[in-house]
C-alpha cells in the first residue's frame, strides 16, 4: 500500500468531523510517531485518541465510501467510527522501511490494547504496507471472543479474504456465525468457498439440529456453490425444516451447482425466481441477522 | 431503581453475578485494580490482568447490560516487593491510566502501613495529580484509622483536592475526619468484616448522604455481589429517604468517578451509545451479545 494517499484520505475524513484543535493535535502526534517509531508516545497517543476526537460512528457519505474503494480495493468506511480513523492514521505514521519491524510493533501495542484500539487495529489492517506481514495478527483477531474486535476483522474487511490462509480463512466464517454476526459483511465471501469450510459447516448445521438448536440460514451460501453427496442430504435436511428463508437460501447457493438439480426439483417456482435473479441474497438476510 | 457498586472485583466473579446484578438494577460497576490473593512475581502478570480490565472482562459485563468501568493502580500490598513494584509505576501504569473506561487512580494506600507502600502511594498521588483523575484509597484492615488519617494526611500533603479523592472501607471510627476533612467517604458492605448493612443504616441517618456511598468490594472471598441494592432495600425498609438512597448507591459515586467524563449515565441510559452498536446500522439487538440463559421450568437446562 502506498500510506501517503491513504493518510490524506484519512486526515480529510477526521477533519471534517473533528474540531481543529483536535485535528492539529492527531497531526502533530502523527508527526511524532513517524520520527520516534514505536514506544511512549506511541501509546499515549494511541491511547488518547477518542478522548480527543470522540468515538462517534464515521457514518460516511457516498462520496466518501467511493474516495474508499478508488483507494484501495474492497475498502469499506460504513462500520468505522471516527477514532478508528484517527488510530489508523497513527498506525500509518509508523516507520515502515521493515516489514517485521512493522508487524513487531503493532504486536507490542496490541499486548496492552483495551476494546476500542484492538478493533482498530484490525481495522487498519487492509491499509498497511507489507500486507503478507499482517497475517498471524489477523488470525488472532478472528480468534477473540470479543464481538467487537471480531467483527473488526470480519466484517466490511478486505484483508481476510484476500490474505489469509484457507484455515484461517474458515475460522472467520465459522467464528462470525458462532457469535451471531452477519456472514453477508464478509467481504469476497463467495470466492473464498471451500470444501472444508462447507463441511465444518455442514458437520455444525448438523450437531445444532441435534441439540434442538437453529442454525443461520445464512451459512448455506458456503455450502451449496461445493456440496455433493452427503452435503447435498444436509441442504435437503435444511429445506425440509424450513422451506422460508433456508429453502431460499440454499437455492441461492445451489444455484450454480450441478449436481444439485435434486433440490432445485423440490421447489421449481422457487427455483425458477432465484435462477431469473428475481431473488437475490438480501431477501435471505432479512430478519434478526440484517 | 437503578445502582452503581463502584468497587467489585468481577474478574473473580461468575456471569450469574453480573445476570443477578442485572436483574436487580445495577447499570454500572467499578473494578479496582487489586491482588489477587497472592503475591505477583512478575511484571507479565500484572500486565495481563490490567489488559483484562479493559479489554475481556469491559466486554462480559456489557453481555449481561452491565457497564464495566475500571482503575488502575499498584495495590499497596504488592507495592511491598520493591523491584517489580517500580516496574508497574515507572513502566506499566503510565500506558493503562488513559485506556478507555479508567476512571480514577485506585486502588492504593496502605495495608500493614510500610516504607515501601508509602512510597508507591505518594507516587501514585502524583500521577492522579497530573493526570487531573479521581483517586480511590484502600484503608488497612488493621489499624484502620491510623492508616486511614496517615492517607488522608499524605494525600493533602501532595496538593491533591480531598472532593476527588474516595476514602474505601470506612466504618463509625473514621467516617466523621473523612467527612470534615472534605474526602468522599465509600463503605463496603461486605459481610463478617468491614461494614454490615444494618450499621449502614445507622450511618447514613447519623450522617446524611452528602459525599457517602456504599460498595460491595466483592473478590473471591465470602461477599456479595449484590450488597448495594439490598442495602438500598433496607435502607427504604427503616424509613431513610428516597434521595438519600439515591446519593448513596447511585449519584455519589458517579459524581466522584464521572469527572473525567470516562464514565456517563447517557452509557447506560442511551444504548444508541454503546459502540458496538454502529456495527450493525442501527439494529437493535446484537445477536451474540446476550448471552443470557432464559429462566426455565425446574432442573432443565437447554
Amino acid at each position: 500500500m502506498q500510506t501517503a494517499p491513504t493518510s490524506a484520505f484519512l486526515e480529510r475524513l477526521v477533519s471534517a468531523r473533528a474540531t481543529p484543535e483536535a485535528s492539529q493535535w492527531l497531526h502533530e502526534r502523527c508527526e511524532e510517531v513517524a520520527t520516534a517509531g514505536v514506544g511512549a508516545r506511541l501509546f499515549m497517543a494511541f491511547g488518547m485518541v477518542p478522548r480527543r476526537l470522540g468515538k462517534a460512528a464515521l457514518s460516511p457519505t457516498e462520496a466518501e465510501c467511493e474516495a474508499a474503494s478508488a483507494l484501495r480495493v474492497g475498502l469499506d468506511p460504513r462500520l468505522w467510527t471516527v477514532d478508528q480513523v484517527g488510530r489508523m492514521m497513527l498506525l500509518l505514521s509508523l516507520p515502515s522501511d521493515e516489514p517485521q519491524a512493522l508487524s513487531g510493533a503493532i504486536d507490542r501495542l496490541c499486548q496492552d490494547a483495551d476494546l476500542g484500539e484492538l478493533a482498530a487495529v484490525y481495522r487498519t489492517l487492509p491499509l498497511l504496507p507489507h500486507q503478507q506481514a499482517h497475517r498471524a495478527r489477523a488470525a488472532e483477531g478472528v480468534r477473540s471472543n470479543m464481538t467487537g474486535v471480531l467483527a473488526a476483522i470480519a466484517l466490511r474487511n478486505p484483508y481476510p479474504a484476500e490474505q489469509l490462509d484457507e484455515g484461517a480463512f474458515n475460522q472467520v466464517v465459522l467464528k462470525s456465525l458462532f457469535v451471531g454476526l452477519p456472514l453477508r459483511h464478509i467481504v469476497g465471501l463467495d470466492g473464498r468457498v471451500n470444501t472444508a469450510l462447507a463441511q465444518a459447516l455442514c458437520n455444525s448445521a448438523s450437531e445444532r439440529w441435534a441439540a434442538g438448536r437453529e442454525v443461520d440460514p445464512m451459512m448455506w451460501r458456503c455450502v451449496g456453490p461445493v456440496a455433493d453427496g452427503a452435503m447435498l442430504e444436509v441442504l435437503d435436511r435444511a429445506i425440509e425444516r424450513d422451506a422460508g428463508r433456508h429453502g431460499l437460501s440454499v437455492l441461492l447457493s445451489v444455484r450454480d451447482n450441478p449436481a444439485a438439480d435434486a433440490i432445485r426439483e423440490r421447489d421449481p417456482g422457487l427455483a425458477a425466481r432465484v435462477r431469473t435473479g428475481e431473488l437475490g441474497w438480501e431477501d435471505v438476510a432479512t430478519g434478526d441477522d440484517a | 431503581m437503578k445502582f452503581i457498586d463502584p468497587h467489585i472485583h468481577m474478574v473473580s466473579r461468575v456471569t450469574a453475578d453480573y445476570e443477578a446484578m442485572a436483574a436487580e438494577g445495577v447499570v454500572a460497576v467499578i473494578e479496582p485494580a487489586f491482588w489477587m490473593g497472592q503475591p505477583r512475581t512478575d511484571i507479565g502478570a500484572f500486565q495481563h490482568y490490567f489488559a483484562t480490565l479493559v479489554g475481556w472482562e469491559r466486554f462480559r459485563a456489557s453481555q449481561f447490560g452491565i457497564q464495566h468501568y475500571c482503575m488502575m493502580g499498584l495495590n499497596s500490598k504488592e507495592a511491598n516487593d520493591e523491584g517489580l513494584a517500580a516496574e508497574v509505576l515507572d513502566d506499566l501504569l503510565p500506558r493503562y491510566l488513559f485506556k478507555e473506561g479508567v476512571v480514577a487512580v485506585g486502588e492504593i494506600g496502605f495495608d500493614d502501613i510500610t516504607a515501601a507502600e508509602e512510597k508507591a502511594y505518594r507516587c501514585q498521588l502524583d500521577m492522579a495529580k497530573e493526570a487531573g483523575m479521581t483517586v480511590c484509597v484502600h484503608t488497612p484492615h488493621r489499624d484502620k484509622t491510623r492508616g486511614t488519617l496517615l492517607s488522608m494526611d499524605i494525600a493533602e500533603e501532595h496538593g491533591v483536592d480531598p472532593a476527588t479523592v474516595v476514602i474505601d472501607h470506612n466504618n463509625e471510627e473514621t467516617v466523621e475526619q473523612v467527612l470534615d476533612r472534605g474526602f468522599y467517604a465509600a463503605f463496603t458492605i461486605y459481610p463478617g468484616t468491614k461494614m454490615g448493612n444494618e450499621r449502614m443504616v445507622e450511618i447514613v441517618k447519623k450522617y446524611g448522604s452528602e459525599r457517602i456511598f456504599i460498595d460491595s468490594s466483592a473478590d473471591w472471598g465470602v461477599s456479595d455481589a449484590l450488597s448495594v441494592p439490598k442495602t438500598a432495600r433496607l435502607m427504604a425498609e427503616r424509613g431513610i429517604a428516597q434521595g438519600d438512597i439515591d446519593n448513596v448507591c447511585y449519584h455519589n459515586a458517579l459524581a466522584v468517578y464521572g469527572r473525567g467524563g470516562q464514565m456517563r449515565e447517557a452509557d447506560w441510559n442511551t444504548p444508541e451509545s454503546i459502540d458496538q452498536r454502529a456495527l450493525f446500522e442501527g439494529n437493535s439487538v446484537l445477536r451474540g451479545q446476550r448471552p443470557r440463559v432464559d429462566a426455565a421450568e425446574g432442573d432443565v437446562i437447554e
